[in-house]
């Protein structure tokens, strides 16, 4: 106990130099979101460097770079520069055929068939062709028992069926008629002739030497090729000549692994990397120095990742089930404090369940206003009274065999220890609640343990984040009543108004009725507050200053098409590579 | 001497089992485990109880803990330490690949250490309590008190990003293939400098006062008085009788230093993105990748036990009087 009033009181004392230093306005920064970083590039290619080499930063190394197997973002970012998909997520997170590869796609009227084709006389990196049996085979793969790919798997949920019906055209069947089919075909795709070897010794694609040596030195189909990966130091992929699609614009993509972030920075400073992910903290103070100045930019963008806090509702406390309780706590939370101080006023308020960038989002759901007095009486109604004596609020809650204990409203708040801004944010909170009568402890917990907790739902509330996939389908995982075991409704909500807009909304067909359902469905959810929504993350980034052709889509300005690969340097501004 | 020899390593067998035994049930213990880490690993939105109860199979977690690790005594022993919770990857290829940053590390601050600390130590042993050794005591014990990690976020931040004097990150550049035979080498001394440094200057303070703390004892003895009394100079009275005296305890000092420099790798190849066991170790840890974990403490085990036997006896060789009891 004493540990966490000491980590409070640290806290609290980083939070007031927080307060201190909260005198940032990006708007007003001007090496923030220049019209270099965005620069499309000329109709010319004499004018865009072409054998520059790129620096890019890994938060950790990859387990693997078979894309079937693969699911954390750092993974992702080196794989999508080795292996084209035929199905692709556009700038703004929109479903979209890859240019290079696919040429069509149509469903049949029953929407529960549907045709891909693939462009004739596409080429692995290693010569031999790529046809739809390479297709066929993925999909095998990734439903297969033995194959722990739980991106993958998750992704193509609903597909029952697939087979190559002529080397240009894959033919999917599906389980339902649903209108978000089509995403459920966007998967990774494997060369066949190089994972059927082997597969009798190894089924789990994963375990044999062949196979680790593929998933290490993968043969791919995209834009670049492995050349070097040096365990826990980089990895380095080469342009590949032959490649069917645009060309790519650097000579070399050197990927260095460095796991802290303070590290990466000073590497930046040292122009040893040329982009990475910056935090709130770094891209408001730490980047003022003229050796930032001189070697690079900043980028901030809407993100689509969400910020909230969970409240477990099992019935595993007696607080978080009655919804009036959830509001309190809403409406006893300081947000513009936090946003200015925690945030430094980079990020905005969250609106709910769908963030800006997707066309499920509500912008005209009201707010929990900041009010302690509100909060109070609806405390006060859900029958937790202040105790005149100590100040804390206390009610008479009825145990299963009908003996009334009398029970403190003290609580304990879990988040993640490696995060920057949760420690804060959790410190505001509890003074907050103090205010209002309410005991909140605060459990720093290591990332993985906190998932662990959620996952088996051993928590009462947690800061919790998630980035919303593109399709607002996702939603029916995170709170449907039936996800509650299986899914991610790891706060056991049940709402029948819920379920029945999750219901709707997966079987409509027409785009507008669609959005009339999820705006609903997120204004409900936003008023029932199972989760406390607090702020949308956005997207805050270091580039060197030669790098131009950057978008940020809500996913950040990578990981989706065209992405990294739209990014160029203009001639004469190389800066390594040979000249 | 066989029967010392046989009986000191029964027990060092009997302590590295135990240590195995007390290692896996920690690192089994820690919260999270590997199934839950590869589930969770693309955020929060690929978690679900179907995927982590088939990861729990693959990693074969859902065994009972005395069965999963009687599995994996049987297969060390065969020298198989399995294949990385985390890439598949056989762990003896990790960590074969990983050693010799290490060693170069553990290797190149000992070298460095002792050329310091020698002059250094002979030098105040001289003049013991001349201008010198005050001067020399200081300094050292005051760099002997400053943590290693202290020393080295000073060093990264002053030296290698505001001077640019070194390259304080990895183990070479990034143009490092296409350089000339010097340009090479000139690369690989601007990225070691510093680490080794790091590495070293404890070591230099420690090794400095042995060998000075040595030599004045052996000043006091009689053969030191003959030396001088047959007209031999002072420095040939130094180094040739009175140092070589001290440099058999001092082997031993460096041999139990080196596990002790291998414990430190962990924080410093962090910090300085240094590719070595340290960097593996502390990635396994925070991945829940057993093998890996199991794989490196046997390996460092083995070292300090060596280590700590090869000291006992040089000692004994040292000196007859110590018997093998």
């Amino acid at each position: 106990m004493t540990t966490w009033t000491a980590y409070g009181w640290i806290v609290t004392c980083a939070t007031a130099a927080g307060v201190w230093a909260a005198d940032y306005d990006p708007t007003r920064d001007p090496l923030v979101n220049p019209a270099s970083l965005f620069e499309s590039p000329p109709a010319s290619a004499d004018r865009i460097a072409d054998e520059d080499w790129i620096i890019r930063h890994l938060r950790a190394e990859p387990a693997s770079l078979n894309p079937i197997l693969t699911s954390s973002g750092h993974e992702l970012t080196v794989q999508e520069l080795l292996f084209d998909e035929p199905v692709v997520l556009g700038p703004e997170f929109e479903w979209m055929l890859n240019p290079a590869m696919a040429e069509g796609y149509s469903e049949a009227d029953d929407h529960l068939t549907a045709e891909l084709r693939l462009k004739a006389g596409l080429r692995w990196q290693d010569g031999v062709p790529l046809t739809a049996e390479d297709v066929v085979f993925a999909w095998q793969m990734i439903r297969s028992e033995h194959v722990p790919a739980v991106r993958a798997r998750a992704a193509t949920e609903g597909v029952v069926d697939c087979r190559a019906v002529n080397p240009v055209t894959v033919r999917f069947r599906f389980r339902e008629a649903l209108p978000t089919n089509r995403w459920r075909i966007k998967f990774p795709i494997l060369p066949r002739h190089v994972y059927e070897r082997g597969l009798s010794e190894d089924p789990t694609l994963s375990r044999s030497d062949t196979h680790v040596e593929a998933n290490r030195h993968p043969v791919g189909n995209g834009p670049y090729r492995l050349v070097d990966w040096a365990a826990g130091d980089r990895i380095v992929l080469e342009r590949w000549a032959d490649y069917a699609g645009p060309r790519p614009r650097f000579a070399r993509v050197i990927f260095r692994i460095v796991p802290d972030g303070n590290t990466a920075l000073l590497m930046f400073k040292r122009a040893e990397l040329d982009e990475m992910m910056l935090t709130p903290q770094q891209f408001a103070r730490d980047t003022r120095d003229d050796r930032f100045a001189r070697v690079g930019v900043k980028g901030r963008a809407d993100q689509a990742t969400v910020y909230c806090i969970a409240w477990n509702m099992d019935g595993t406390n007696p607080f978080f089930g009655d919804v009036r309780v959830r509001q309190g706590m809403s409406h006893a939370l300081n947000m513009p404090l936090i946003l200015n101080t925690v945030y430094d006023g980079l990020f905005s308020r969250s609106r709910g369940l769908f963030p800006p960038s997707s066309w499920a989002f509500n912008g005209d759901i009201p707010l929990f206003d900041y009010d302690p007095t509100k909060a109070a009486a609806l405390l006060d109604a859900a029958g937790w009274q202040v105790d005149s004596e100590d100040g804390w609020r206390y009610r008479n809650v009825v145990g299963p065999d009908g003996t009334q204990t009398r029970v403190k409203f003290a609580f304990t708040l879990g988040f993640a220890q490696e995060s920057k801004t949760s420690p804060q944010l959790a410190a505001v909170f509890q003074q907050d609640l103090r205010r209002v009568g309410v005991d909140m402890k605060l459990q720093a917990l290591e990332y993985l343990t906190l998932r662990g907790r959620v996952f088996t739902h051993e928590f009462q509330a947690v800061i919790w984040a998630w980035t919303a996939e593109p399709e607002p389908d996702d939603a029916w995982n995170l709170l449907h009543s039936a996800a509650r075991s299986g899914g991610r409704n790891f706060v056991g909500y049940a709402n029948p108004d819920v379920d029945a807009l999750l219901e709707q909304g997966r079987r409509s067909f027409d785009p507008e009725v669609r959005r009339g359902i999820y705006r609903a469905l997120a204004a409900k959810v936003y008023e029932d507050a199972p989760y406390t929504f607090l702020i949308n993350a956005p997207s805050l980034w270091a580039f060197h200053k030669r790098i131009r052709g950057v978008h940020f889509s809500p996913m950040g300005p990578a990981g989706f098409y065209p992405g990294a690969r739209a990014w160029w340097v203009p001639a004469g501004e190389e800066l390594r590579g040979t000249r | 001497m066989v029967r010392y020899v046989a009986k000191r390593l029964l027990l060092a067998g009997v302590t590295l089992v135990g240590i195995t035994i007390v290692t896996f049930a920690v690192t089994r213990l820690a919260p999270g485990d590997p199934a839950l880490e590869a589930v969770s690993r693309g955020g929060a939105s690929t978690m679900s109880a179907e995927a982590y109860a088939r990861l729990r199979t693959y990693y074969d977690l859902d065994q009972p803990l005395s069965r999963q690790y009687a599995a994996w005594l049987g297969r060390v022993v065969r020298l198989d330490f399995g294949r990385s919770f985390h890439d598949g990857r056989r762990v003896t290829d990790k960590v074969g690949e990983r050693l010799p940053a290490t060693l170069c590390l553990a290797g190149g601050a000992v070298v460095l250490s002792l050329a310091f600390a020698i002059p250094i130590g002979l030098a105040s042993a001289r003049r013991a309590g001349g201008v010198f050794d005050t001067v020399a005591g200081g300094v050292l014990a005051a760099l002997h008190s400053v943590p290693r990690y202290v020393m080295a976020m000073l060093l990264i931040v002053v030296v290698g990003v505001h001077l640019d004097w070194f390259s304080p990150y990895g183990l070479r550049s990034d143009s490092f293939e296409d350089m000339s035979y010097p340009g090479k080498a000139a690369d690989l001394v601007r990225h070691f400098a510093l680490i080794v440094f790091c590495f070293a200057y404890p070591l230099i303070a420690y090794q400095a006062r042995f060998i000075r703390g040595n030599l004045l004892e052996v000043l006091g003895q009689d053969y030191i008085r003959t030396a001088r009394a047959k007209g031999l100079s002072e420095r040939a009275v130094l180094h040739r009788h009175a140092f070589r005296n001290t440099l058999l305890p001092l082997i031993t000092v460096v041999g139990l230093l080196v596990p002790s420099a291998l414990g430190g790798s962990v924080i410093l190849e962090t910090m300085f993105q240094w590719p070595g066991i340290g960097q593996l170790l502390f990635q396994a840890m925070t991945q829940r990748d057993y093998p890996v974990v199991m794989a490196l403490t046997v390996v460092a085990a083995v070292v300090v036990l060596l280590c700590t036997l090869l000291a006992d006896l040089t000692y004994a060789l040292a000196d007859p009087r110590v018997r093998y009891a």
